[in-house]
């Protein structure tokens, strides 16, 4: 394992806050995974029924609506999501598949496209990470 | 204008209006400024622009439906797009937020004027200066007592200030924007010659700074030849809010984003950047393309 595995969970959770700063969620979203009494199945649900772009994991939330977040896609294939007010960045690049939260990689253990509407794809990232959990990636690039 | 050779006309005239205008300033200036660059005798030749690759039509940069009678001057004449002729009828000139026709390096749509909005057309990013010191120039070269038509959201009847709020904001914005550069100096140039005079914004950086502008009310230099331009403003990141009366302008740069990618706000191309009172209040997205990237970006305008 690497050094920057090993200092992931760490890692996340030091920038947890700040990602999430300015962008604090839509009311009642708690988060990629269920929490408290939701199921998860719940969760999944309400995630595929709202096609903001959006990068929402259990510490991290990125919602392209509230303003001053670039998404978009490289010419590689690769999504990205960033919050210029906090720098927070998000990468993922599904062909690989590869994750990384502010330029730490992520282990992925799966990916799977839970729903595409139109242009809008909702990417559903399983981490072996407990810090990151399930990564949900909604992106039309 | 003193009897000077035309050809040396555009060499010479920062030194001749240095020695009759240094240490005026505002009404006084103008004046004195427009005594001396006005043609004696105005010329109207289409010149082949170097603006628009397919231009093939006569256009005029204050539409004749302004003025009556309209002058004759090389510096309001140039050869355009048949189409950008056909669309822009006498509208003002503004930043354009949604396009009705366009054409590469124009645009006719609507966008804002104060809190309204009106039809308008606009240029290319690095000919938007240019088009600001052509208005400038014929704003202060031809005051009218009755502007007609639209012409009064940008000129003042009866002379001084010559340009209302709109016109000033508008075109001093544009002309800080886009500063003058040797190509401008040499179609200048050549179209003075061609009239024997030349346009006074063109061979004097910055003299609308001391007419409408940061320096307004101060007395010109006497020597004009020294930078009086202010600094181009500092470019400020991408960022999710902004003010206009505390930002004014928006940078369409960003350390996520790469250097060679073209933008538009809400679906109309944009350049390097634009102003926050074009764009109006509101939510606004700014899209990218680049060869190694595309994305967007929501930002908030506010008042």
């Amino acid at each position: 394992m690497s050094v920057a595995r090993l200092l992931l969970p760490l890692a996340i959770a030091a920038v947890a806050a700040a990602c999430s700063h300015g962008s604090p969620g839509l009311p009642g979203r708690p988060g990629a995974n269920s929490s408290g009494s939701e199921h998860p199945d719940d969760a999944l649900a309400r995630e595929l029924a709202d096609p903001q772009m959006r990068v929402v994991t259990d510490n991290v939330t990125i919602l392209y609506n509230s303003g001053g977040v670039i998404m978009g896609r490289s010419e590689s294939g690769a999504l990205f999501a960033t919050d210029v007010t906090t720098d927070c960045r998000v990468d993922f690049n599904p062909a690989a598949p590869a994750l990384y939260i502010n330029g730490l990689e992520v282990e992925v253990s799966g990916v799977s496209i839970a729903r595409t509407d139109g242009d809008v794809r909702w990417y559903v990232i399983s981490t072996a990470s407990p810090e990151a959990g399930r990564v949900i990636f909604v992106t039309r690039y | 204008m003193r009897p000077i050779l035309a050809s040396v006309a555009a060499a010479m005239c920062a030194a001749v209006l240095s020695d009759v205008s240094a240490g005026l300033s505002g009404a006084a200036l103008a004046a004195v400024v427009a005594a001396d660059c006005r043609p004696s005798a105005g010329v109207e030749p289409a010149m082949p622009s170097s603006w628009w690759e397919d231009a093939s039509e006569v256009f005029y940069i204050v539409p004749t439906q302004w003025w009556e009678p309209a002058p004759a001057d090389a510096f309001n004449v140039l050869l355009a797009p048949a189409a950008l002729v056909e669309a822009r009828r006498d509208y003002v000139p503004g930043d354009v937020s949604v396009a009705s026709a366009e054409g590469e390096g124009w645009a006719v749509g609507v966008g804002p004027i104060g809190l309204a909005e009106s039809d308008m057309w606009n240029v290319a990013p690095d000919r938007l200066g240019d088009l600001a010191r052509r208005y400038m120039y014929l704003a202060l070269v031809y005051p009218q007592s009755l502007w007609h038509g639209r012409a009064v959201m940008v000129m003042t009847d009866g002379g001084w200030p010559l340009l209302t709020s709109y016109g000033r904001t508008l075109l001093l914005g544009w002309s800080r924007l886009d500063p003058i550069d040797a190509r401008e100096q040499t179609e200048s140039a050549a179209l003075g010659a061609l009239q024997g005079n030349y346009n006074p914004f063109v061979t004097i950086p910055g003299l609308e700074e001391y007419l409408w502008g940061v320096h307004a009310g101060e007395p010109l230099p006497d020597t004009p030849a020294d930078p009086v331009v202010p600094p181009a403003p500092a470019a400020v990141q991408l960022k999710a809010r902004y003010s206009i009366a505390a930002d004014s302008i928006i940078f369409f740069t960003s350390p996520y984003v790469p250097a060679d990618a073209s933008w538009t706000v809400d679906g109309v191309a944009v350049g390097e950047s634009a102003t926050l009172e074009s764009l109006g209040t509101g939510s606004h997205e700014a899209a990218f393309t680049s060869p190694s990237a595309v994305g967007s970006m929501i930002f908030t305008v506010e008042p």
